[in-house]
């Protein structure tokens, strides 16, 4: 696997979108959402896109907590839309999550999968997206009510729309080619990160 | 003397006139389920109804549980349903569970109940998620699971224990006192030095009557000095199952 080409491999399967334009185009303004992240690549995405952001909660652990994390804080702060922003691996490690927020249906809670159908941080080795699992289809089936794919840009605008406006949970697998997230350096400290987010929304 | 009480309940009484009776106009908190009603409201309606096992504190620091005689029609002990109060009464909204009869009554009244969050899980991992998430919101949650999934929660206290997340987990044990499955044994012999060694505090109970003071410490230890808990509700508590 080549990072920075993409192999026709790829472009069978739909990774072609580059994550660095992607990502950004689909949130759009990110101050419309509370934000948790996965690990690695899609925190440095959002880390990177909002500039660390006070209303942003990125993980470097606990993997496949992403999901439930954000279901947590979207039960607790209903008249906020929460975003959760995670990667294939991360959701794939907890998948029946999405189970939780299909039968807990807050309405203010969008999800995006940030598929590149590989472990980035690993050394690149395949994960069970490329491999064949339709983690839309998944959402889908546990009865998640809006759920959307993006692989082309032009998809891109309707989807970041839907994760405004949908009065239930969204799920929306978003494809990209495997290729580096923009670096970026985050406070990796959670405590501290806990404790700013805590006071830019609650005040305490 | 005004006690806390849960928002159903103080509902209940306002229906039958008892708060208008008193004089008190009573508000509840949006961001809490729980509201201040006069003591004698409280004790005119003990055996009144099913809301017969009512927490209530004392007005001096220390809180002082008070379980009323068991009403004729209640099957199963009174502290199920007065820690369900307990645990309302203190702010808790979001209970996450994967079921256990240990828990079952927890479970059906925070179902039934408009004023709370009710949150089946697939794992108990999950629910360590959901709280953690509810702690950034400004809710606070309970985890209700069984000794079993202790196992499936380690990987996820890391965020507990990172983020000095507040955190509230009630467990029923299998594999103690009287087990008669051999396959809840190493689990639940291993639940308490497990959960220490991710940096959970653990407080066991044996005995009924320790049930809501126990909570009540493990919830200020918990909401108020920002600590990781488990209560662990022994088999001599809950009773041994035997398969």
């Amino acid at each position: 696997m080549s990072y920075g080409t993409t192999t026709q491999e790829q472009l069978d399967r739909g990774y072609v979108l580059d994550r660095r334009q992607a990502v950004p185009a689909l949130v759009g303004d990110h101050r419309d959402f509370l934000i948790v992240t996965g690990l690695a690549g899609t925190a440095k995405d959002i880390a990177h896109l909002s500039h660390d952001g006070a209303h942003v909660f990125t993980m470097a652990g606990a993997m496949g907590a992403a999901v439930s994390i954000g279901l947590g804080l979207a039960l607790a702060k209903p008249e906020r839309r929460v975003l959760v922003v995670t990667g294939d691996g991360e959701l794939l490690m907890n998948v029946g999550a999405l189970a939780t927020v299909a039968v807990t249906r807050p309405p203010n809670l969008a999800v995006v999968c940030v598929d590149n159908g590989h472990y980035g941080e690993t050394g690149g080795q395949r994960s069970h997206t490329s491999l064949g699992v339709d983690l839309k289809g998944i959402a889908a089936a546990a009865g998640i009510p809006a759920t959307r794919r993006v692989s082309k840009q032009d998809e891109v605008s309707a989807a970041s729309k839907l994760l405004r406006e949908s009065n239930g949970p969204v799920f929306v697998v978003l494809k990209v080619r495997p290729g580096d997230p923009p670096a970026y350096k985050r406070n990796m400290d959670a405590a501290a990160c806990r404790l700013r987010f805590r006071a830019a929304l609650l005040g305490t | 003397m005004l006690v806390p009480c849960c928002f159903r309940l103080a509902r209940v009484l306002e229906q039958r006139g008892g708060l208008r009776a008193s004089g008190l106009d009573y508000k509840p908190d949006a961001s809490s389920c729980s509201v201040f009603v006069p003591l004698g409201a409280l004790y005119g309606c003990r055996r009144a109804d099913k809301y017969g096992s009512i927490c209530v504190f004392d007005t001096e620091a220390e809180k002082v549980a008070l379980t009323p005689e068991k009403s004729e029609q209640t099957a199963g002990p009174a502290w199920p349903d007065a820690l369900y109060d307990l645990l309302c009464a203190e702010g808790v909204t979001l209970f996450a569970y994967v079921p256990d009869a240990g828990h079952k009554v927890l479970i059906e009244r925070s179902l039934a109940d408009p004023s709370v969050k009710s949150i089946p899980l697939t794992t108990e991992e999950e629910g360590v998620g959901v709280l953690a998430g509810a702690n950034l919101g400004g809710a606070k949650g309970v985890l209700l699971m069984q000794s079993s999934g202790v196992g499936n929660c380690v990987n996820f206290l890391s965020l507990v224990k990172s983020g000095k997340f507040p955190f509230l987990i009630l467990i029923s044990m299998r594999g103690d006192f009287g087990e008669g499955n051999p396959w809840q044994m190493p689990m639940g012999q291993s639940t308490q030095r497990v959960l220490e060694a991710m940096g959970v505090l653990c407080m066991r109970i044996e005995n009924a009557d320790d049930v809501l003071p126990t909570v009540s410490a493990a919830l200020t230890m918990t909401f108020k000095s920002g600590n990781a808990v488990a209560v662990l509700l022994t088999q001599k508590l809950l009773g041994a199952k035997a398969f």
